[in-house]
């Protein structure tokens, strides 16, 4: 059994879709919340004209933490016509839905609604957009904000998503590529969850780390169409470290900036502290180094116990060498897949 | 020109002069080889399209010589002196005063050698015995006699006379009757013969001679030279030959002579003999006097001397080989195979020859509505006369339960579906079956082709080649693939039930090329190892249809080399 093997069955084990499992009580929520939202929305006057999900269950980069909430992230949008000029005031709608399930925590923060699920390990965050054609807006501002500070701000969600999934530059087995970037965030985000603590983690936002994975990606696939998510991870790893995502701020320490690649474009790191940049920088250099003493270990045994270290317990380390391990046939997960053979 | 090409070759310092040589003024160059003034005359006009001859003037002067022919050039005799075979040179046409230089150098050092080197003359005059006796047939009659003769042993066999008014094709040759009885029951040498539509002709005897001398110059000398060579038979020969053969008479004798000429290589020619009445073999010279004698060309048709003539392998003829799967790639691979020498072919395809098939297989059009199987084992018995391929209508699995496999040597799938070649390999898993398979498929739009070689003792299997690159489980389509998976790439022009792959006969022969390269050389022995080969084609028709190619694809720079198939994810392998 190969290491890509390994990182194949440490993906199975760490990914979260909005189907799985162990989404199913997630994904009844979110559901009837959005079916309340609706309804409440449509009483005040503010009709919903869609619904989207934004987030790692959209770009398929969930990954379950281990210990920490599921999370929701769903966005509301209603037509600009209808919008009040206060988005605060659609706001309160979505807190007025949330109190009343039961939610603990609900509060309005400045870009969205958030609240915890009392009995389930649930963390749900809802945005409201207007919109105008094409053209999204995001309602900002919370409960004491005063008037300046609240306001429909230029949002481009559905552009970052198509960003984040898009495969259009990579050439031959796109969409292979694509799905090992997906698997490189998921690695990452996970290593972001073991390596950092809880208060720094949380700082270490998954959308900064997709965006640093997803502009330096760099796909491994061998002349034959071997893929190689080791070497995947490394050289994208490196290549961020090489770019110019860290700011040096003096004293061995950084600022990190990483910056919407759509309006508003802002940096989704502008309030963060230096501490984190740092702690990120540093970690990220840690684990460069790490993977580059797997890539030139040649037993798998402890390549598994040095990515273990990384990721935690959930990359397995096998009791034995590389051969005969497998006497466990892995099938496809697919019934049917359509080829181009023929004779 | 002829001035100038004097002038050049003086300069290169020639002697040369002109002469009047008939109607026509001819440029002669002296030469000095081996202590002997030689005059040779420039034969050939400009311009020069094949190296100019030189001919040797007084020829006989200078006894035997190996490559110089004697020919009559403007009344007079001359040495037609052969220095090359006109197709392996590339000639400056555009500098023809160089290759009149180049041509002299080669006449001069050909004729040097053959005069300081008598011993190598000899060899030479040997060596191209069997061209010099072509020179001694009449041009009337070109049409080689054809004898079916394995071994250089005294025998008589009989001689069939053409099938009658037969222009071409084997059937308009005199035939010496085959010794064995490989023919294809449907070949046209066998038909002839079980048809009776050959008359016997007359008798051959075939002579080994132990010492072979020159070929005669002339059809004059051809007496002399017969008694000359009966005379220096063994004993035990001649007595055979009065004691056996000459106890029968005739009008007519083939004569078929064998000997080794040089370097254990063996030439065979033929003579014949005939009278105006009945006699025995005549074997003195006061017994020829009433005989006419005709030298004959004459052309082996056995397995061995065919076979290897057409770049087959002898060794070959004895492997068993199962082609699955006959359509425009497994017809590529049976012929192939065929060709090179494999007769024991089991031909296994379930579906009838059509008229959608026509275009890109190699079956006549008579064949339609035939199962293809069978129409592929007729044509190739009908090509190969030594081809012993047989056919069933079976698919791929009732194929796999009804026969023992391990009977085969090789095992050829050429049916282009996955699934059932998965399933094949599962069967043989299973039942823990012992043989070597070779599975090859073509894919759509001309972008390439692919074989896969599992030989059981070694690393690698079909599995292997099946592997899901990504997360090292049991794929559903091969990793070795230049299309992406799950795209539709089946064209329907008259919907269902007619839908087909879009792909020309130059991709599945050049796959079925591939292919069977692969299976001779596994059954020659020389890839003994599981192995993977592609050939990539141009993507551009696929780009133009939207389909999306993989990274092998792009990535691709070693069409037609056996790569290794071991996956270490295979599971199949890792069992071993």
């Amino acid at each position: 059994m190969s290491l890509q093997n390994r990182f194949s069955k440490f993906h199975d084990r760490i990914k979260l879709g909005r189907e799985d499992d162990a989404y199913r009580d997630a994904r009844v929520k979110d559901n009837s919340i959005l079916d309340e939202l609706k309804t409440e929305f449509r009483l005040a006057g503010y009709p919903i004209v869609d619904s989207f999900l934004q987030g790692s269950m959209k770009t398929d980069t969930g990954v379950k933490h281990p210990i920490d909430d599921f999370d929701i992230d769903r966005a509301v949008v209603i037509d600009e016509e209808n919008a009040p000029d206060d988005p605060v005031v659609v706001k309160k709608l979505v807190l007025k839905v949330l109190e009343k399930r039961g939610f603990k925590n609900a509060k309005v923060k400045k870009p969205c609604v958030t609240a915890d699920y009392i009995n389930l390990n649930l963390h749900i965050d809802i945005v409201v957009y207007r919109r105008r054609g094409e053209q999204y807006e995001l309602a900002v501002g919370k409960l004491n904000s005063n008037e300046e500070n609240r306001q429909w701000s230029p949002s481009d969600p559905k552009r970052l998503i198509e960003h984040i999934k898009d495969s259009s530059q990579y050439v031959g087995s796109a969409d292979l590529k694509l799905k090992q970037f997906k698997r490189l965030v998921r690695y990452i985000k996970r290593w972001r969850d073991e390596k950092f603590g809880q208060y720094v983690g949380k700082k270490v936002f998954s959308i900064g780390l997709t965006l640093m994975c997803k502009d330096k990606f760099r796909p491994s696939i061998d002349d034959e169409g071997k893929v190689n998510d080791l070497q995947a991870l490394r050289d994208t790893i490196s290549a961020i470290l090489s770019a110019n995502y860290f700011q040096y701020a003096g004293d061995g320490k950084y600022k990190v900036n990483v910056f919407l690649p759509v309006e508003p474009y802002r940096n989704v790191f502008e309030n963060s502290s230096v501490d984190t940049g740092t702690q990120l920088y540093n970690k990220l250099r840690r684990m460069l180094a790490k993977l580059d003493t797997v890539l030139e270990e040649d037993s798998l045994k402890k390549q598994c116990e040095v990515l273990q270290e990384l990721f935690g317990d959930d990359f397995e380390v096998p009791e034995t060498e590389r051969l005969n391990e497998n006497q466990k046939v892995a099938f496809s997960t697919a019934g049917v897949v359509g080829t181009s053979q023929g004779a | 020109m002829l001035k100038a090409i004097e002038q050049h070759l003086t300069s290169q310092g020639y002697a040369c002069s002109r002469h009047n040589l008939g109607s026509r003024e001819r440029l002669s160059v002296e030469v000095a080889i081996a202590d002997r003034n030689i005059r040779l005359l420039l034969a050939s006009d400009p311009p020069f399209y094949e190296l100019p001859i030189f001919a040797l003037a007084d020829p006989h002067s200078y006894g035997r010589l190996a490559h110089v022919t004697i020919a009559d050039v403007e009344e007079s005799l001359y040495g037609v002196v052969c220095v090359n075979a006109p197709d392996s040179l590339s000639i400056n046409f555009e500098q023809p005063l160089l290759v009149v230089e180049e041509s002299l150098k080669r006449h001069v050092s050909l004729l040097g050698r053959c005069l300081a080197d008598p011993e190598w003359n000899r060899r030479e005059l040997l060596r191209e015995f069997y061209s010099d006796w072509l020179r001694l047939c009449r041009s009337s009659n070109r049409r080689p006699l054809l004898a079916n003769l394995e071994k250089p042993k005294l025998q008589k066999l009989s001689v069939y006379r053409p099938v009658k008014d037969s222009k071409q094709g084997i059937e308009s040759h005199y035939m010496v009757h085959p010794s064995d009885n490989s023919f294809s029951d449907i070949s046209d040498i066998y038909l002839s013969m079980v048809k009776g539509n050959r008359q016997i002709a007359g008798q051959a005897i075939v002579i080994p001679l132990e010492e072979l001398t020159p070929a005669p110059t002339c059809s004059g000398s051809l007496e002399q030279w017969y008694i000359d060579t009966m005379e220096t038979l063994p004993v035990k020969t001649r007595t055979e030959l009065q004691q056996v053969f000459g106890q029968w008479r005739g009008v007519a004798y083939w004569i078929v002579f064998t000997a080794i000429t040089v370097d254990d290589d063996r030439t065979w020619f033929a003579l014949k003999l005939t009278c105006k009445s009945k006699k025995a073999l005549p074997l003195s010279k006061s017994k020829l006097q009433s005989w006419t004698l005709e030298a004959l060309p004459i052309r082996l048709f056995n397995q061995e001397n065919t076979v290897q003539r057409g770049g087959g392998c002898l060794s070959l003829a004895d492997k068993k080989v199962a082609v699955i799967g006959v359509g425009s790639v497994g017809c590529e691979i049976a012929h192939k195979l065929s060709a090179a020498g494999v007769r024991s072919l089991a031909l296994v395809d379930p579906d009838v020859y059509e008229i959608n098939n026509l275009y890109r297989h190699v079956l006549e059009q008579g064949w339609v509505g035939a199962p293809k199987a069978f129409a592929l084992m007729v044509a190739l018995q009908r090509q190969f006369p030594w081809s012993r391929a047989r056919w069933t209508s079976d698919d791929l699995m009732k194929f796999a339960r009804d026969v023992n496999l391990e009977n085969f040597d090789l095992i050829v799938i050429a049916i282009g579906n996955p699934t059932q070649e998965r399933l094949f390999k599962q069967y043989l898993l299973n039942e823990n079956i012992d043989v070597a398979v070779l599975n090859t498929w073509l894919e759509g739009l001309g972008v390439g082709g692919h074989a896969v070689l599992d030989v059981s003792s070694s690393k690698g299997c079909l599995l292997c080649s099946y592997v899901c690159q990504e997360s090292g489980t049991r794929g559903l389509v091969s990793n070795m693939n230049f299309i992406e998976p799950n795209q539709v790439m089946m064209k329907s022009i008259a919907g269902c039930g007619e839908q087909f792959i879009s792909y020309g006969a130059a991709s599945s022969a050049q796959t079925g090329v591939m292919a069977a390269n692969l299976a001779i050389r596994f059954l020659e022995g020389k890839q003994s190892q599981s192995c993977k080969v592609s050939w990539k084609g141009s993507v551009e028709d696929a780009e133009a249809e939207g389909i999306k190619m993989t990274h092998r694809y792009y990535n691709f720079q070693h069409s037609l080399e056996y790569l290794p198939l071991f996956d270490e994810d295979c599971d199949a392998c890792s069992y071993e």
